[in-house]
């Protein structure tokens, strides 16, 4: 490709790579090419940003899923008449076309919907935004294919607030989503939709994500369960991504015994992505949690711990009485409201009554867990700039074109919160590059604080959000009146 | 008796499904004596565990010719105030039999009370795990036919009293000893096919019972005993309704009973009835069922947690570490005797007196023919070793009637016989000769000391052959007329003359080469 000429004839639009360009490109860390370099800079250059350009034109590779077994039936935009709550995203049926073979299988009967941030083939994905409206994603998501492959029927999508970044059910451009108990008030976000859904009995099961509360917040708000599963247990590959160390993907329900039963048919590793971190089962060796759970015959028992027999000699059958850990800080973090404190704490101390021993047990550094997770959210905004991580998994690529480059229109529609990370990634960025890092480091150090705690109790109690479920304010208020009700909502991330 | 009263089957929560459900549940089996029929049969077996004590008190496990009421704790007679304790050793040699089964050991289980009442029932009910058992899952490859059935769960229960009905005094009397035993219920999927295959099952789980120490597996002592579920159905169409068989005690009268079964379900379906679920009786003398009872269902037991019981837990450690000291398994084993170039049928012969063996209390592991086997093969050829056990030391064993555990040949014995007989230092025939002196009187001298004591070693002093030769050729004119006329057959009674005179110290090939010298 070399000329003799400085500057080489460009691919598809972009600027030839001149001198100009090289320079500009150096001058973003504040340097300059040496004059009697730059001819063999702008050569080299010119052959990686050609290679690059071939790659970028090769198809890209995605899990092809099955729609000929598990097709998508009856897609629909839900009528405002019959949603209400603005809970449903999209409506649509799919399950197996084998109803002998699907009914034999542990998600037989049961009606599914999936936050609208996971991939469902050829069902619009507007994961709560209209920066963008077009995105019929052309895979499933792992979690997808496994409930299908366990006999479940998906009945839709259920919205979720923008970019699933908010823990407040005001944020979709679909509209508030109502509480099934006051629809003036939050349903908690951002797997708002899911919460509500299936607090009105709409749907049986549904996945939620998790980022900094998202699967918790509107359980708890809704009066169900959600569960936030363990770092990696159950495969993020095709669900759309806030921070890789962040993402979790978990079982949402009305009971912990059918949670139980979700869990198990989506969790373990499927080899596709790397947030499954070392130790996480592979698919046949995840435990079958639901028969755990009815094992235990009765309340007392399943507030048992086993002794290791090594503990004991040989001997299996030694068991004491699980230790219910409530954390001081936990109860005392800012704004909490005496109500919830005192519910929280009366509910831990039943578990006394049903066999269980309870503690108060202290880890001074959670206080600044909040504080900690909220510089590791907006110390960086890979995922609105369509970066990259390192990690090998389904990368995402249809959506990052769908959302870069961002143009005025686009930021103009992005909700505030989302907007506000993104700037302040951008100014850390340029300002403290090693700041996320730091988050991290710091994190461990917190977790060494709850391991250390986790060995005299086998669980740890504490309130989900500091106040019950408040009246939204409208999507257009200030972000100041947005935050007054957001900052304080538990975050979790320093377990992740 | 624990078979009169039947475990209600109930399903709590669907296992976790497969695909093998739908090939079993499919699969057919031509069958002469009823043509476009299909015959379903699952099978229940409880294996009396062979522990030390029982499973919740330390009440030492009785034989069957104890005393009556001789093994029994205030707890075992249920006294109020007593509580139970988990016997260890029932639980590891339940865990070993579901490594065996290829089940998958549940890290939680827990303990049921199921009631009833009968006089040797003295709590009113049986602890069980019905509901939460030790082990799911799992199969068992049969042994004659190349079929898998599925093992569906086995759980931990309590063994009942003994009830003995005496009809001239018309009472009946209650031995204790049994009361609280240990069981282990294996329960199969529905996916036998014949009576043979039932068999067949039945069989291949009592050689795998003894053979990882677990229990007796014994029907006629009645430390196993099975509860057989039957059902036909028309080629085509779905199950049919089962009928439960209760009482069988030993595999044969199960075949007779299930076939009689088949047969008496065929002719109610062909008249144009139904069949009504029951739980049935089996009559030997008649080789027939009898009705017994209408099938009682789950809520008639008032099953209920056992308060008295915490749950229990099995780590993944606790399970590795049985596992790591299973005895090789039947499959295994005889693989292994098969690299070793050993026949089929000598194969059989040595596994199935092996799988006779006594089965030692708490898991020990007795050494078997297999084992016998090992250690005499170790250096020396496997394949002429077999042959003297299974021919040799079986064969006399059989002759004396004896079994293997009444052999008083050590392994070191049976090692320097070989050795001795290889090396030629004694015949054949003197070999087999000391043998049987072993075995008669029980000696522990070694063969060697024996060869000798019994002027037994062979003898390649030509003089001394001669001699013998001599002797023959003069105290057998007949013969020898007929050898010098051609008939070479006529030696080998010569050859018996001299091996008779040296009492088979002789070899018998340099005897006839002599003889054959000495007439030419």
């Amino acid at each position: 490709m070399a000329t003799a000429e400085p500057g080489l004839q460009a691919g598809d639009g972009l600027p030839t790579i001149t001198r100009d360009v090289l320079q500009n490109t150096a001058a973003k860390i504040g340097i300059r090419v040496s004059e009697h370099l730059e001819e063999e800079f702008i050569e080299t250059l010119a052959a990686a940003r050609d290679a690059m350009e071939k790659v970028l034109q090769m198809d890209d590779f995605y899990p092809i899923p099955d729609t000929n077994r598990y097709p998508r039936i009856d897609i629909q935009a839900v009528s405002p008449d019959e949603n209400p709550m603005n809970a449903w995203a999209t409506k649509v049926t799919v399950k197996d076309i084998q109803p002998d073979e699907a009914s034999l299988k542990i998600l037989a009967g049961k009606r599914i919907v999936i936050k609208d941030n996971v991939c469902l083939a050829g069902v619009p994905c507007y994961l709560g935004t209209d920066v963008f409206s077009d995105w019929l994603p052309k895979t499933d998501a792992t979690v997808v294919t496994r409930i299908l492959e366990a006999g479940g029927t998906l009945i839709g999508k259920a919205t979720c607030e923008s970019f699933s970044a908010f823990g407040i059910s005001n944020t979709s451009f679909l509209g508030p989503i109502g509480n099934p108990y006051d629809k003036t008030r939050s349903a908690g976000g951002s797997s708002s939709g899911c919460g509500v859904l299936i607090a009105l009995g709409e749907a049986d099961l549904a996945i939620g994500g998790d980022q900094g509360g998202s699967i918790r917040l509107p359980a708890a708000h809704c009066g169900i369960v959600g569960l936030k599963p363990t770092f990696g247990l159950v495969p993020y590959t095709g669900i759309v991504s806030n921070e890789i160390s962040h993402d979790h993907t978990g079982p949402m329900s009305v009971d912990v015994l059918s949670n139980a039963l979700l869990l198990r048919a989506i969790a373990g590793v499927d080899g596709i992505d790397d947030r499954q971190i070392a130790g996480t089962p592979f698919p046949a060796q995840v435990p079958d949690y639901p028969t755990l759970l009815t094992a235990a015959r009765t309340a007392r028992s399943l507030l048992s711990i086993g002794i290791p027999s090594n503990a004991t000699g040989r001997e299996p059958g030694s068991t004491r009485k699980m230790r219910v850990g409530i954390l001081k800080e936990g109860l005392e973090i800012e704004h909490m409201d005496p109500h919830v404190r005192d519910t929280v704490e009366t509910a831990a101390r039943k578990f006394k009554e049903l066999g269980a021993e309870v503690v108060e047990v202290s880890v001074p550094g959670h206080i600044q867990a909040s504080l900690i997770g909220r510089v590791q959210r907006v110390s960086q905004s890979n995922n609105l700039l369509g970066r990259a991580n390192g990690t090998r998994q389904l990368y995402l690529t249809e959506f990052i074109e769908k959302v870069l480059p961002w143009t005025q229109e686009k930021f103009d529609k992005l909700f505030c919160n989302s907007a506000n990370i993104l700037i302040s990634g951008l100014y850390a960025d340029e300002h403290y590059p090693q700041l996320y890092g730091k988050t991290q480091n710091l994190f461990r150090k917190l977790r060494q604080e709850y391991d250390a705690v986790l060995a005299d109790v086998d669980v740890l109690v504490m309130p989900t959000t500091p106040w019950v479920a408040k009246v939204m304010q409208p999507r257009n208020a200030s972000i100041r009146d947005h935050y007054k009700d957001y900052n304080g909502l538990a975050e979790s991330i320093q377990w992740n | 008796m624990l078979a009169r009263f039947p475990h209600a089957k109930i399903c709590m929560l669907a296992h976790r499904p497969r695909l093998s459900r739908l090939l079993h549940a499919s699969r057919i089996k031509e069958d002469s004596r009823w043509p476009d029929w299909n015959v379903v049969i699952g099978i229940e077996v409880h294996a009396q565990i062979k522990s030390k004590a029982k499973l919740f008190s330390n009440t030492l496990t009785s034989g069957l010719h104890d005393p009556p009421n001789t093994h029994v704790s205030l707890y075992d007679a249920a006294f109020p105030g007593t509580l139970p304790h988990l016997n260890p050793k029932c639980v590891e040699l339940g865990i070993r039999m579901a490594i065996a089964l290829n089940s998958e050991v549940q890290r939680r289980s827990a303990f049921d009370r199921k009631h009833y009442f009968y006089a040797d029932l003295p709590t009113g009910y049986q602890i069980t795990q019905q509901y939460a058992p030790f082990a799911k899952g799992g199969f068992l490859k049969l042994s004659k036919e190349d079929i898998s059935v599925r093992i569906k769960q086995i759980q931990l229960e309590q063994d009942t009293a003994k009830s003995t009905f005496y009809p001239r005094q018309q009472h009946t009397a209650i031995d204790l000893n049994r009361a609280g035993t240990g069981l282990m219920e294996i329960v199969s999927e529905p996916d036998l096919r014949s009576p043979e295959e039932a068999g067949d099952y039945v069989r291949t789980l009592q050689s795998l019972l003894r053979c990882v120490g677990s229990s007796d597996g014994n029907m006629e002592q009645g430390s196993l005993r099975c509860d057989v579920n039957v059902s036909v159905n028309r080629r085509g169409s779905g199950f049919g309704t089962r009928c439960e068989i209760k009482n069988l005690n030993s595999v044969r009268f199960m075949m007779i009973a299930i076939t009689s079964e088949v047969r008496r379900q065929i002719d109610i379906l062909q008249s144009g009835s139904s069949v009504p679920q029951e739980t049935r009786g089996f009559d030997e003398d008649r080789a027939e069922t009898y009705s017994l009872r209408n099938k009682e269902d789950a809520p008639d037991y008032r099953y209920m947690p056992d308060p008295n019981l915490p749950p229990l837990f099995l780590e993944e450690a606790f399970v590795t570490d049985i596992r790591q000291r299973m005895p090789e398994l039947p499959d295994a084993t005889r693989i292994r005797l098969q690299s070793l170039g050993l026949s089929s049928r000598d194969i059989d012969v040595i596994m199935d007196v092996d799988s006779g063996r006594e089965v030692g209390v708490d898991g020990e592991l007795r050494p078997g023919a297999v084992a016998y086997f090992d250690s005499v093969a170790s250096g020396r050829d496997p394949r002429v070793v077999v042959n003297w056990i299974t021919h040799e030391l079986l064969g006399q064993l059989a002759f004396r009637k004896e079994t293997f555990s009444d052999n008083p040949m050590t392994v070191e014995q049976m090692g320097e016989l070989i050795d001795l007989v290889q090396s030629k230092t004694v015949t054949g025939t003197s070999g087999k000769e000391i043998l049987r002196h072993i075995l008669t009187t029980r000696t522990l001298n070694m063969p060697s000391q024996l060869a000798e004591e019994l002027n037994m070693l062979a003898t390649s002093d030509d003089t001394l052959l001669k001699q013998w030769c001599s002797v023959a050729i003069s105290a057998l004119p007949n013969e020898v007329d007929k050898v010098r006329k051609g008939n070479m057959n006529a030696i080998n009674r010569l050859v018996g003359h001299v091996m008779k005179a040296s009492k088979g110290a002789a070899n018998a090939q340099a005897v006839k080469t002599i003889l054959t010298e000495m007439l030419s």
